[in-house]
């Protein structure tokens, strides 16, 4: 309630400035979109895992719908996934929200509202996005220090660089201290979209800045972008991006001239196709040059286009078919990859938590047979959490650990260790044996839980 | 294996970078005099002082100061760097042994002797999964009299809390000894503390631990009971820890050192199962009374692999003998055991699986070497290594075809290109080297063409790369 009067007094303070428009009408009107989120994330801090307490800024951007910095979701040192998100809104109110997804490229996550949002809240309305020029002032919302009340402040910046390549993206000047997914304004109030980090623009887009040393020059996530993920916010656990299923690197103006193509002008080199990826269906080959894509060339000269054009492709729809120009020996085929959705990424494998014997295990993704070297018809489930002290910390079993049998059951999920811990703990069961994968090679490892010892 | 506390501990090989400390005089005792034991008995202090001068006197005529020039290539390039360890002469002919990672890779060794003499010496060879290397002394300039070789000892007999002395050139101080107890008698340490050149050692073999002063230097001195006689060779020690020094059993070191006087080098088997220790898990695989060795991983396409052996198996005798390891610092016995077979031979090992006794031949393959032969690819910028059977299975790679990049010159046009430390070179422009020997072919064919671009297709982790060469044969880049 103490946060309900400071409310009424800034209202009043601000009831008498609304008549003339420009950034205090606009702070006005965007302070009801900007929420604060509270979660909780796990973090290891010298091998030892905590549950510590996060707050960032969100921004409401639909009346169920919050976006987020998508790092937040990937911050945990543990890999897990942060959890108990609540919102609190423009009134000091709060509701519970729930993780939805996030979308790599432009690195934005969201959650949906298990609540409805009070009145005085409002989602941000998408118009007609300003054209930016460098100069023009713009503004943003950023979070006060916990126990303030409002919880936001006005900062105010200026367009320092619209960049055109490797993309097109609008560098500005604005803080990004407890900012970063807020809401980017100009003076007049229209919005141009989200503060985002440059070293953030997304991994693969980050990598190609790497190293540069500016990971705090704020960029700006185009209106267009956020209200096209809003509408179809990203899932988690079922990816809606599309993949070839291969590595690649930029044809550049040397590597071309070596293979006799001097007078091209890009395209990518297949280093690697994955097994059991669209490409190889389409019969792929590492070494394959690909100078075209559904008729139109492919202008990757430089290794930092790469990111572009990995992107280009996961912008088609799954399910269309993408027609490639491939030069392979100095001969040209073609090549017709139906497009399907990319695998399931670590963030999004399901887990299974036992707190008796306090390990996590996930489910094996695509990621995990190649980084591991699986075979494709490995089995079996990832341990990616043990607390040292616990039963299975003691019995010997590591993070990175990948269970292919326990006891007498092949494991080939999580659901599958949680049956055999759950009978364990039903049965009382004096010792477990699980047979794991580690460092590419197998071992036993004997767990004995202490059933009568209090935990 | 882990460690926590406060203290990082490092398990550390022990040659001395510094040689320049063996070139400045050793502030040095006085000469000891004409009549040993007359000076002995004047020293007085009793039966155990006099114990520890009698066993001095029998190993200090055999004890070298060994100054190998080590070559480097993890630069990209042939580096080559002096560096200061200990030996011991044990068998006629100048026959000297220290450790694999003191002069194992080593050419121009220099070795001092006892009388301050400096002699010259040539590798005979190393054996790096023992850490153990075999130098002759060339007495062809030296007029001095014939170092007397030390004996070795019994190391089964050795006792925890057994007196031994440790002699040998800690920081290059030659001539240095220290003192000690037997700590432990079969420590086992895990064969992922490598050798600084990366080989995987200790596989065969578990170790001494003792509480004699063991500094960088004193690698490859000798470890010496009261009788006067060699029971292990200094190797390591936890640096930041006090008095955990590590030394191979003198068992250990005379049959390698035999081994690598014959031949060179030395023979072992490798069937491509891997064991563990059995304790805990002696009611699940129904071993009789803690007997058997458990097969915790089996090689794809290794012998053992080829004779039906899985995981889970429970090897009961081999060749008809039990076999057992029910801990730690019983498996590198069986290893060995199994290693000590010529290789392409048959061993018959029976094994417990799912209750019933089963019985399987296996033809065992020769073990081979840690690591390939190296390779300055000058002109190129970078250092490559041949891959052996070994490497293939410690890095994981699906093939031993092409070779591995161990190093790449800064600011060479490898590096330019994009090259890395660990990329495996499957493709040069089009030909695809098979073997190290291959590879330089294809070398040395570029450099006579005096090709400027070269492109190479390497395998780097779960993906691939190209990578071309921009090379000036004209101004001789590289060079």
């Amino acid at each position: 309630m103490r946060g309900w009067c400071v409310l009424t007094a800034s209202a009043l303070v601000v009831a008498g400035s609304t008549a003339d428009a420009g950034p205090s009408a606009a702070f006005e009107k965007y302070r009801a979109s900007v929420v604060a989120v509270n979660y909780y994330v796990e973090t290891s801090i010298m091998r030892e895992v905590r549950e510590i307490g996060g707050r960032d800024l969100g921004l409401l951007v639909a009346p169920d719908l919050v976006l987020l910095n998508g790092s937040i979701v990937t911050s945990s040192s543990t890999g897990a996934q942060p959890h108990d998100f609540r919102v609190m809104f423009v009134d000091g109110s709060e509701a519970d929200a729930v993780y939805v997804g996030r979308d790599e490229f432009a690195n934005l996550a969201f959650l949906r509202l298990e609540e409805a949002v009070p009145a005085r809240a409002r989602p941000i309305q998408f118009g007609k996005a300003p054209k930016l020029r460098v100069g023009d002032p713009v503004f943003t919302l950023g979070l006060l220090p916990e126990n303030l009340q409002p919880i936001v402040r006005l900062q105010a910046g200026r367009v320092v660089a619209a960049v055109d390549r490797p993309k097109p993206f609008i560098v500005t000047d604005l803080a990004v201290a407890r900012a970063l997914g807020g809401p980017v304004f100009t003076a007049d109030g229209a919005f141009a979209g989200v503060l985002s980090e440059l070293g953030e623009a997304g991994p693969s887009f980050a990598q190609s800045f790497g190293g540069d040393g500016d990971e705090n020059a704020a960029i700006i996530i185009d209106a267009a972008t956020v209200q096209r993920l809003t509408l179809a916010p990203p899932r988690r656990g079922q990816s809606q991006r599309a993949w070839l299923g291969i590595t690649l690197q930029a044809l550049d103006k040397d590597m071309a001239e070596y293979w006799g193509l001097g007078d091209n002008t890009g395209g990518i080199i297949i280093n690697s196709v994955m097994p059991g990826s669209p490409a190889e269906q389409a019969g792929l080959r590492e070494g394959d040059l690909v100078l075209h894509m559904n008729g139109e060339p492919v202008p990757v000269s430089e290794e930092e286009h790469v990111p572009i054009f990995v992107e280009q492709i996961g912008s088609h729809p799954v399910g269309s078919r993408l027609k490639l120009d491939v030069l392979r020996a100095g001969k040209h085929l073609e090549a017709n990859i139906d497009l399907v959705a990319a695998p399931k990424s670590r963030l999004d494998a399901a887990t299974y938590h036992n707190d008796e014997f306090e390990v996590t295990v996930r489910e094996l993704v695509f990621q995990d047979y190649r980084s591991f070297d699986l075979k494709p018809d490995f089995k079996g489930a990832l341990v990616s959490r043990v607390e040292e002290g616990g039963w299975a910390g003691v019995g010997g079993l590591e993070s990175g650990d990948i269970i292919q049998k326990l006891d007498d059951r092949a494991i080939t999920s999580p659901d599958d260790v949680k049956q055999v811990l759950e009978a364990a703990a039903v049965e009382k069961r004096k010792k477990l044996v699980f047979f794991v994968q580690r460092g590419g090679r197998t071992q036993f490892i004997t767990v004995q839980p202490n059933w009568s010892g209090s935990s | 294996m882990k460690f926590r506390g406060a203290t990082a501990l490092v398990l550390m090989s022990l040659a001395a970078g510094d040689v320049n400390a063996a070139r400045r005089p050793a502030p040095m005792a006085a000469p000891l005099p004409a009549s040993h034991e007359a000076a002995l008995l004047a020293a007085g202090g009793g039966d155990l002082q006099r114990q520890i001068y009698l066993a001095r006197e029998r190993v200090l005529p055999a004890l070298v100061n060994v100054q190998p020039v080590v070559r480097d290539y993890s630069s990209g390039q042939k580096e080559k760097q002096r560096v200061t360890g200990s030996g011991v002469v044990i068998r006629r002919e100048g026959y000297v042994v220290t450790n694999y990672h003191v002069a194992g890779q080593s050419e121009q060794i220099v070795c001092t002797l006892w009388n301050k003499e400096r002699v010259r010496a040539r590798l005979v060879g190393g054996d790096a999964f023992t850490d153990l290397a075999v130098l002759q002394l060339d007495f062809s300039d030296y007029r001095g009299a014939q170092p007397e070789p030390a004996k070795f000892g019994d190391s089964r007999r050795l006792q925890t809390g057994q007196l031994v002395l440790a002699m040998g050139s800690p920081f290059a101080l030659s001539r240095s000894l220290s003192s000690g107890v037997v700590s432990t008698t079969d420590r086992y340490l895990s064969a992922d503390f490598r050798l600084p050149s990366g080989e995987r050692t200790g596989l065969f073999n578990t170790w001494i631990q003792t509480d004699a002063a063991i500094n960088p230097g004193n690698s490859g001195g000798p470890l010496v009971d009261l009788s006067g006689e060699v029971v292990g060779i200094n190797s390591r020690a936890f640096v930041m820890a006090n008095s955990l020094g590590f030394s191979i059993p003198s068992t250990v070191v005379e049959e390698v050192v035999d081994q690598i006087i014959k031949t060179g080098r030395v023979e072992r088997s490798w069937i491509g199962a891997e064991v563990q220790p059995l304790q805990e898990l002696e009611d699940v695989f129904a071993s009789d009374a803690g007997q058997g060795v458990l097969v915790s991983d089996v090689e794809p396409d290794s012998p053992a692999a080829a004779a039906g052996l899985r995981a889970g198996d429970l090897l009961l005798t081999v060749d008809g003998a039990p076999v057992s390891a029910r801990f730690y610092e019983e498996i590198p016995a069986f290893y060995k055991r199994i290693a000590d077979v010529p290789p392409g031979s048959n061993i018959t090992v029976e094994f417990r699986r799912d209750g019933a006794i089963e019985r399987a031949q296996i033809a065992t393959q020769e073990y081979g070497r840690s690591n390939g032969t190296d390779f300055e690819v000058k002109e190129w910028g970078f250092a490559v290594r041949g891959i052996t059977k070994q490497t293939a299975l410690d890095q994981r790679l699906d093939s031993m075809e092409g070779v591995i990049v161990s190093g790449v010159r800064a600011g060479g046009p490898s590096e330019e290109a994009g090259l890395l430390p660990g990329d495996v070179i499957r493709l040069v422009d089009d030909l695809r080297p098979a073997d190290l020997e291959q590879f330089r072919g294809a070398y040395q064919e570029r450099i006579d063409g005096k090709k400027n671009r070269v492109m190479l297709q390497v395998r780097r982790r779960d993906s691939g790369r190209f990578v071309l060469l921009k090379l000036n044969p004209a101004k001789g880049e590289g060079s």
